[in-house]
């Protein structure tokens, strides 16, 4: 699955069958190559937007379902840095850990049962998940050798 | 897998962490080795009104100098600028600034002005950065009077800030663009290494 074709999509409560937020960011884990959370808009509660990834009960192709509202959270301090404009990584420059441009990112495939990255898409190719070395302010720093 | 590099295109060129973020430019390159090697690089802050850092890069943590960026593990490898440049000329003297010095022959044969100077970086894992080469402006004896070439370097040069002393032989093995010109730097060192 990947980010662009998920963001927007609704959350519902398998409680009460509500939708309860939607898709609006993913939080990624550098060290363990994974997708840690998800940040949501249209929650109930604008200060409670944070689902962390162990609390999804599935990423389906068209709704994410938790068991109710509860699983919606405030985030600690790693989500709430991991989901700022700094850290988003579509349309962000994609560098090589040698120094090359590769160009620009342009999606995200992950494991929609784990949240483990597959590939980093880019406009000239792609990266192993694994290969994803850092995200920061100015690139997203990829383990290939350019073209 | 190496490259050359003009040390003229380095210059503004973003340091990054591996974190992504750019955390500096280049300023300058510090020579090491008499002239013969890239001890480090001073910095200047991002952006356009940023001015010079008072910390510097030692080649020694460059983890790679790509065409785009110059990568590092962290901030934490950046030194103060004074180490930087007494490591650098403890080694040998810094070299100074060899732009404009004039490129003599021990024939004495004046071949032209530097205006550039050609580095071989090793992609990933390279020890050492090595200065190969000058990009001069040729003088009447390299019978292209007014135009730019390359020329190779021995290992070792003399220099003195005025001058730069080379192998008369150099002037066989004068390159036109970067591409081939690693070639000609290889065949002028072995042939070096044959006539010793």
């Amino acid at each position: 699955m990947r980010f662009k074709e998920s963001t927007g999509r609704p959350v519902v409560s398998l409680a009460n069958a509500e939708s309860i937020g939607r898709i609006s960011r993913f939080v990624i884990d550098v060290p363990t190559h994974r997708v840690s959370a998800v940040q949501l808009d249209k929650t109930k509660d604008k200060h409670q937007q944070f689902l962390t990834w162990e609390t999804i009960s599935a990423f389906g192709e068209d709704a994410i379902t938790v068991a109710d509202i509860s699983k919606i959270v405030e985030g600690d301090e790693a989500q709430k840095l991991g989901a700022d404009k700094h850290h988003q990584v579509i349309g962000k420059r994609a560098l090589s850990t040698f120094g090359d441009e590769l160009g620009t990112i342009t999606d995200v495939e992950f494991d929609p049962e784990t949240g483990l990255l597959q590939s980093i898409l880019y406009d000239s190719g792609e990266a192993r998940g694994d290969h994803l070395k850092g995200i920061g302010s100015y690139a997203v720093i990829l383990g290939v050798e350019a073209n | 897998m190496t490259r050359l590099m003009r040390t003229s295109e380095l210059e503004k060129r973003p340091v990054v962490t591996m974190g992504g973020e750019d955390i500096a430019q280049i300023k300058d390159v510090v020579y090491a080795a008499g002239g013969g090697q890239v001890g480090g690089f001073t910095l200047a802050g991002r952006g356009i009104f940023a001015g010079p850092l008072k910390s510097s890069l030692a080649w020694s943590n460059v983890s790679s100098l790509g065409s785009d960026a110059v990568m590092i593990t962290d901030e934490g490898v950046l030194e103060s600028t004074e180490t930087v440049l007494d490591s650098s000329a403890a080694t040998g003297g810094s070299g100074g600034n060899v732009l404009g010095s004039q490129v003599l022959t021990d024939g004495g044969t004046d071949l032209g002005k530097v205006v550039d100077v050609i580095i071989e970086v090793s992609q990933g894992g390279a020890r050492q950065c090595d200065v190969v080469g000058y990009e001069i402006e040729a003088s009447a004896a390299l019978g292209t009077s007014g135009t730019n070439v390359l020329i190779p370097l021995p290992d070792t040069i003399a220099a003195s800030g005025e001058h730069l002393i080379v192998p008369a032989s150099a002037k066989d093995f004068v390159g036109h663009d970067l591409a081939g010109f690693g070639a000609a730097i290889e065949q002028f060192r072995a042939k070096l290494e044959a006539d010793r």
